[in-house]
């Protein structure tokens, strides 16, 4: 797509946004509906498009693309009269008489540049609260996931009229193309890295924005949970979706006597859920594009090459870009495997002695999308959640902060602005627009200049007692 | 047990419970180390070396026998105790430092007095003076990727110091650590030894324990030799 025909798609969107955010909750969900029906009905389609872009399994895509994007419309539906009603508000006396509210208006013309490492998921999920908000929408899915792309494209060509929702495909450049325009708000998930260019972008206009970034999760164990199972739980978690997943466990904090165990315990978990050659498992997941396949080789060479010791499944494969679920252990501190997020299958240990300690290595770093803790003991757990700041926090399991309705996703700093999800997710596309109304008389009129001898009077009242 | 030992290890046993399956880990170590030692601690994978190291380090309590850490009985204490005693009495020394990045090499040395409820002006003028002996009084304002390995080691060494522990305990300290590094590493502990510390060195290479006054080796659950070697 060239910038003619990216600027025409804005300025449609633009001009339409007024009449879409007229659309009453009912019209609203009739679309949000139509989306859902024309998903399930093409979901074959999902599949192989999942299938071919990351050699997703079949049972993988139904529960992590197809399933949130379904139950979020279900769960907004259910909601959305109440989210659009105005809020009433109660007056202060010196506001008496008067009525105050608060109107959820549309932003307007909104921009969504979703990821590829769920490419339904985080593209659909948005869509479907910022179409409930009552925005136009233009969605920009990422040119790595290509079958997945063009599938959307189809999808949402057959459910909306292009002024209300519109795809644009295409690389780096059409991703910068369609940024660069007065947008009322840009939905982004990616990387914080991008991120933060995204931001720059839309300082520009003053454009408000939700990043959905990531960061180096931990999971942090407690001495008393057992490391066996920690790490066979942990072999499970890092292998879905082989890693690349945003609120994946990034990285293991272990107690130093409890490591060796931990490591075991991994070895476990992965041969179990994924047999000793995934390579060779049809379900086991591909690392999407060769270019992030020799981002994580290299890291996980220059850790080995500087000490650090490890435990690989099977052997990496660059022609079918797989990669093998990999523990590593001892690697040196300033190595890339610890300073950035790994977003693939390598997990590494690192070790603690007191839980002090492991709350500073935790604090040392930026502020995690999720912190795991897998714990018995409540009163660490919490002593834990309070010494640290993080997008959420998972106790004694992996992901299914994401899969609540009503609870709000999304980092802090460096892993995210904005919240998503449920009303979090509605108000992130939303105007809160103040509305304060008085009636046919004003008594701000007794307090406007000229300031006579009764008026100060009146006014140094005001300011005492009111 | 000697009244000048620092660790005393009578008929330690270690049993882990592997499905119903009990693995014997330890299988009975006498041992006595007195103030000043310098030990290492060597031993093939599976001979038992780091269980060993953890319950020295009061990370775990054995399943049968004692452990007297400077005089006081660890081997049936419960984890806050545990906590007290490592802070106390222990300096661990990793191979991969274990730094605090956004910290200043004074401010990761002084954090385990912060634990131990220092106060500010303590805590500073302690933490520079064993920064002084390991030889970065220059350095004390940088932080870890402001330093060399060796230098990162060196604070961790310093950190180890921090509390005037009754045992330095370091697990394959040089494991990240080019040779020539190594060898400046070794000669630090060579020194923090002259100056009356006790330390106990875990290690797999040779020519690292032979900068130890004694070696100790580990085979299945037992020690194998303890031999002087001065």
């Amino acid at each position: 797509m060239d910038s003619q025909t990216l600027t025409a798609v804005f300025k449609r969107l633009e001009a339409s946004a007024p009449v879409v955010g007229r659309h009453t909750a009912t019209q609203r969900i009739a679309r949000l509906r139509a989306l859902k029906k024309a998903l399930l009905a093409r979901r074959a389609e999902a599949l192989a498009a999942l299938k071919s872009d990351l050699n997703r399994a079949e049972p993988d895509t139904d529960l992590n693309e197809l399933l949130p994007v379904t139950s979020s419309i279900d769960y907004v539906v259910g909601q959305l009269r109440q989210w659009m009603r105005p809020e009433r508000h109660g007056l202060p006396i010196t506001l008496i008489p008067g009525r105050a509210e608060v109107v959820y208006e549309s932003k307007g013309a909104v921009l969504i540049v979703s990821p590829w490492n769920f490419p339904i998921n985080l593209c659909l999920v948005p869509l479907v609260y910022a179409v409930a908000a009552g925005n136009s929408v233009a969605l920009k899915p990422s040119e790595l996931s290509p079958a997945t792309a063009d599938f959307l494209a189809s999808l949402i060509a057959e459910v909306f009229p292009p002024e209300e929702v519109s795809v644009v495909l295409g690389g780096v450049e059409v991703a910068v193309g369609i940024l660069d325009h007065p947008w009322n708000h840009i939905f982004f998930t990616g990387s914080p890295k991008i991120g933060s260019q995204v931001m720059a972008g839309a300082a520009k206009y003053l454009t408000s924005v939700t990043l959905e970034l990531g960061g180096k999760s931990p999971v942090f164990l407690h001495p008393k949970f057992g490391p066996e199972a920690a790490g066979e739980r942990v072999g499970w978690a890092k292998g879905l979706n082989a890693g690349q997943v945003c609120i994946a466990p990034d990285y293991a904090l272990v107690r130093k006597d409890q490591r060796d165990a931990f490591i075991e315990g991994f070895k476990r978990g992965v041969v179990k859920h994924y047999s000793s050659s995934p390579s060779k498992n049809p379900d086991f997941c591909r690392i999407v594009h060769p270019r992030h396949w020799d981002r994580l080789d290299a890291w996980f060479q220059e850790a080995v090459a500087g000490g650090a010791e490890y435990w690989q499944v099977d052997a990496p494969n660059r022609d079918t870009c797989y990669y093998p679920l990999t523990i590593v252990w001892d690697v040196p501190e300033h190595m890339d495997l610890v300073c950035h997020e790994i977003f693939g299958p390598i997990l590494p240990v690192k070790t603690y002695i007191e839980t002090v300690d492991g709350l500073a290595s935790i604090n040392a770093q930026s502020r995690p999308l999720v912190l795991y803790l897998l714990s018995h003991d409540e009163a660490w757990s919490n002593g834990v959640i309070a010494e640290t700041r993080a997008g959420a926090t998972v106790v004694n399991d992996f992901y299914l902060h994401y899969m609540h309705p009503t609870l709000p996703f999304g980092g802090v700093n460096t892993s995210g602005i904005g919240k998503s999800h449920g009303l979090w997710g509605f108000r992130e596309f939303t105007n809160a627009r103040s509305v304060y109304r008085r009636g046919r008389w004003s008594p701000t009129m007794l307090l406007a200049p000229p300031y006579t001898d009764w008026k100060r009077k009146l006014i140094a009242l005001v300011a005492k007692w009111l | 047990m000697d009244s000048k030992s620092v660790i005393s290890l009578r008929g330690i046993t270690r049993d882990f419970q592997l499905g119903a399956q009990t693995v014997h880990v330890l299988k009975g170590i006498d041992l006595d180390i007195q103030k000043g030692e310098y030990v290492a601690l060597m031993g093939p994978s599976g001979s038992g070396k780091s269980t060993l190291m953890n319950l020295l380090g009061c990370l775990d309590t054995p399943t049968g026998g004692s452990y007297h850490l400077a005089g006081r009985d660890v081997s049936r204490m419960d984890d806050n105790d545990l906590a007290a005693v490592r802070n106390k009495e222990i300096g661990f020394v990793f191979q991969t430092f274990n730094l605090i990045p956004r910290q200043t090499a004074l401010q990761n040395v002084a954090l385990p007095m912060v634990y131990a409820g220092a106060s500010k002006e303590v805590r500073t003028e302690r933490a520079e003076e064993v920064l002084r002996q390991v030889g970065l009084e220059d350095r004390m304002d940088h932080r870890p990727n402001q330093l060399s390995g060796g230098q990162r080691q060196r604070v961790a060494v310093a950190r180890a110091l921090v509390n005037t522990p009754s045992m330095i305990l370091a697990d394959e300290p040089t494991g990240n650590l080019d040779s020539t590094t190594s060898v400046e590493i070794m000669k630090l502990f060579d020194d923090i030894h002259k100056a009356g510390n006790t330390l106990v060195v875990v290690t797999h290479e040779e020519d690292i324990a032979q900068h130890a006054h004694r070696i100790i080796r580990l085979r299945d659950g037992v020690i194998e030799s303890d031999t002087p070697n001065r």
